[in-house]
């Protein structure tokens, strides 16, 4: 008996691997059907056995009480050793994570090559694998690519034309884990605002792994900072098709107070721990941005402030030559507590010709922050505490956070099921810079 | 027997698949996997070597290092058959990083290249402005001179006379984009 119970088992599990979508029944896009959790996907095309434009998004995840994102990921075939270029999967998890905290499902579909756990790559299947397709997605290297041009090898719009399936832009993201950018080169990633379409550009930022005595770093520290850098990048750039700017619904960079890793202070460091050593970000930004523009404050006052409470983190060369970095930072890009989140709106506004610096980043719970370096918590001060930014940030004004999570723009959630149906790559950039509008996609093709 | 090796096949099978997609052969040597030297955002030491590859140079030293180098070869060469030493140093920003590469022969500097490098930074005592739309401004405490891009342009500055060049002058208009950035290098006569 025991032997036909077995039989019967495996035969289930090859049955059920084995599914007949066929028989599926199939949804397109149709502006009378519900769509309850307004994720773009109509309710009947969340159901077992139906799919949406031939795609089976409720076996692939897809629910009608959860906002569902699906994301087309197109990785450039390496093609070097540069690990800013092998997206890992710790990096989607953490992605992935972040956003179920807050109930919306990421669906990340990287197919079947191209995801990487440290140097080596994994070809696993199924959802959690990230491989929805079971075929591979990827693009050829280009030294070089960018979003759009004609001066580059390889560009994102002309990759999602190519390599896109029809049927996926009707409701995929894209996202080219890529190399780096010509005119722009090193720049960690780009993408269009309210938009579906982003690209992860890493290589060449040393990321890797491995260990380094020199800086006291253990692989799992490295493996922390190549982890944490991608899905800190990849959830920055995503942050920005769903609608958000690095000031949150403005463009106005590195308010200290916009606990968001959509704010350049945080993007690549973290957020910081409030209540304790709160200020640990700005102090490092206040120094570095002191060092390339000497003129503006004193390079030694932010080092020594921060020196005080993390003196492990200055490093001196064979030359003596010293500097910091960011290591002993609680909750750094090296440690496994970093933490990349997108903001609530809980923070109170910071007056930039009175600030009252026991007040810190005015969080439930903050300390104090030295905001003009003086040495002593003062109250009122007049300070530009977002100097860094050297187009939006200049002056003194008074600066606010941004409830990110209650305000993301879904794209398909404003796609029309309308007759006119052009959106050209031109019209979207304009669009990048205008209030947000309802777009219509391109007909389907057909085959 | 016969259906012991049906349920055998049938459980196999499967598994077998599972496994061997799960991992491919390892891309890279496992020596490469012990020491990672690329994180150290600065570096300084002895130049041993040096050749210029896919428009980057490429310092051999105690570490590589490498940066955006649009001059060429030609023109740098003299420079850089002589330098001894480089100092070598990266400042990541999420909107690109800024580096500068510094070699010496001796004390004297004989080249400053620079990648990235913002509007208002302040590089030895040159500041850089944006200008027109391929050129920029370079100011020092008591002189001005207007570069344009991807020539080289003789300045006397400083110490001696230098050969500037300008290149990949990038105004973003989108996110992620800085407005404005450029590669410089200035290399000593």
């Amino acid at each position: 008996m025991k032997k036909y119970l077995v039989l019967a088992a495996a035969a289930v599990l090859l049955f059920a691997s084995c599914k007949d979508e066929s028989n599926y029944i199939n949804y397109e896009r149709d502006d009378s059907y519900a769509d309850t959790d307004g994720d773009g996907i109509p309710d009947v095309a969340e159901q077992p056995g139906t799919s949406f434009y031939n795609l089976p998004l409720y076996d692939w995840g897809a629910r009608p009480n959860q906002p569902d994102l699906f994301i087309h990921i197109a990785p450039m075939n390496p093609a070097t050793e540069d690990g800013g270029m092998m997206l890992q999967k710790k990096a989607l998890d953490r992605v992935k994570a972040k956003f179920l905290e807050n109930g919306i499902a990421l669906h990340f579909d990287v197919g079947s090559d191209g995801l990487y756990e440290g140097y080596d790559e994994i070809t696993r299947r199924g959802t959690d694998a990230y491989n929805l397709s079971g075929r591979s997605h990827m693009v050829p290297y280009s030294q070089y690519i960018d979003i759009s041009g004609e001066n580059y090898s390889s560009n994102l719009n002309d990759l999602m034309d190519e390599y896109m399936p029809s049927n996926r832009k009707q409701i995929f993201y894209f996202m080219v884990m890529g190399s780096e950018q010509y005119t722009y080169n090193g720049s960690s990633g780009i993408a269009y605002l309210f938009d579906r379409r982003f690209l992860i550009t890493l290589a060449g930022w040393g990321l890797g792994f491995g260990t380094n005595s020199t800086l006291g770093l253990s692989y799992e520290n490295i493996e922390n900072y190549t982890v944490n850098t991608q899905a800190s990048t990849i959830m920055h750039e995503f942050g920005h098709t769903l609608g958000l700017r690095h000031g949150g619904d403005i463009n106005e960079n590195y308010k200290p107070n916009y606990y968001s890793i959509m704010n350049y202070l945080y993007q690549l460091n973290g957020l910081p721990r409030i209540g304790t050593n709160e200020w640990d970000r700005y102090y490092y930004e206040r120094y570095m941005e002191s060092e390339d523009y000497p003129y503006q404050n004193d390079v030694d006052n932010w080092a020594d402030k921060m020196t005080t409470s993390y003196p492990d983190s200055y490093y001196t060369d064979s030359y003596n030559y010293a500097f910091l970095l960011p290591i002993d930072f609680i909750d750094s890009p090296f440690s496994s507590t970093y933490n990349m989140d997108f903001s609530y709106g809980a923070g109170g506004d910071l007056d930039e010709t009175a600030l009252d610096e026991t007040l810190g980043l005015r969080q439930s719970g903050s300390g104090s922050i030295d905001w003009n370096g003086s040495g002593t918590d003062d109250s009122p001060v007049t300070e530009n505490i977002n100097v860094s930014d050297t187009v939006y940030g200049t002056g003194t004004t008074t600066l606010s956070d941004f409830n990110d999570w209650g305000n993301l723009y879904f794209y398909y959630n404003n796609v029309s099921a309308g007759a006119a149906r052009t959106l050209h790559n031109e019209e979207a950039e304009i669009a990048t810079e205008c209030v947000p509008r309802r777009p219509v996609l391109p007909l389907m093709e057909t085959h | 027997m016969r259906r012991f090796c049906i349920a055998f096949f049938l459980i196999l099978i499967p598994l077998v698949s599972c496994t061997s997609l799960g991992k491919k052969d390892n891309p890279v040597p496992a020596e490469s996997r012990s020491e990672n030297t690329t994180l150290i955002p600065r570096t300084t030491g002895p130049v041993n070597s040096w050749n210029i590859e896919n428009d980057r140079l490429v310092i051999q030293g105690e570490e590589p290092v490498s940066i955006i180098y649009d001059l060429g070869k030609s023109a740098s060469k003299a420079a850089l058959n002589s330098a001894e030493t480089y100092r070598y140093s990266v400042r990541k920003r999420p909107d690109g990083p800024t580096i500068t590469l510094t070699l010496y022969r001796g004390n004297e500097e004989i080249l400053l290249a620079f990648q990235g490098i913002r509007e208002g930074a302040v590089l030895n005592g040159l500041e850089v402005q944006a200008e027109g739309e391929n050129t920029v401004l370079l100011k020092s405490s008591d002189r001005e001179w207007i570069i344009q891009e991807n020539k080289k342009t003789l300045i006397d500055w400083g110490e001696g006379e230098y050969t500037v060049y300008v290149s990949r002058i990038g105004r973003g208009t989108l996110a992620d984009q800085p407005p404005f950035r450029c590669n410089l290098i200035l290399l000593k006569k």
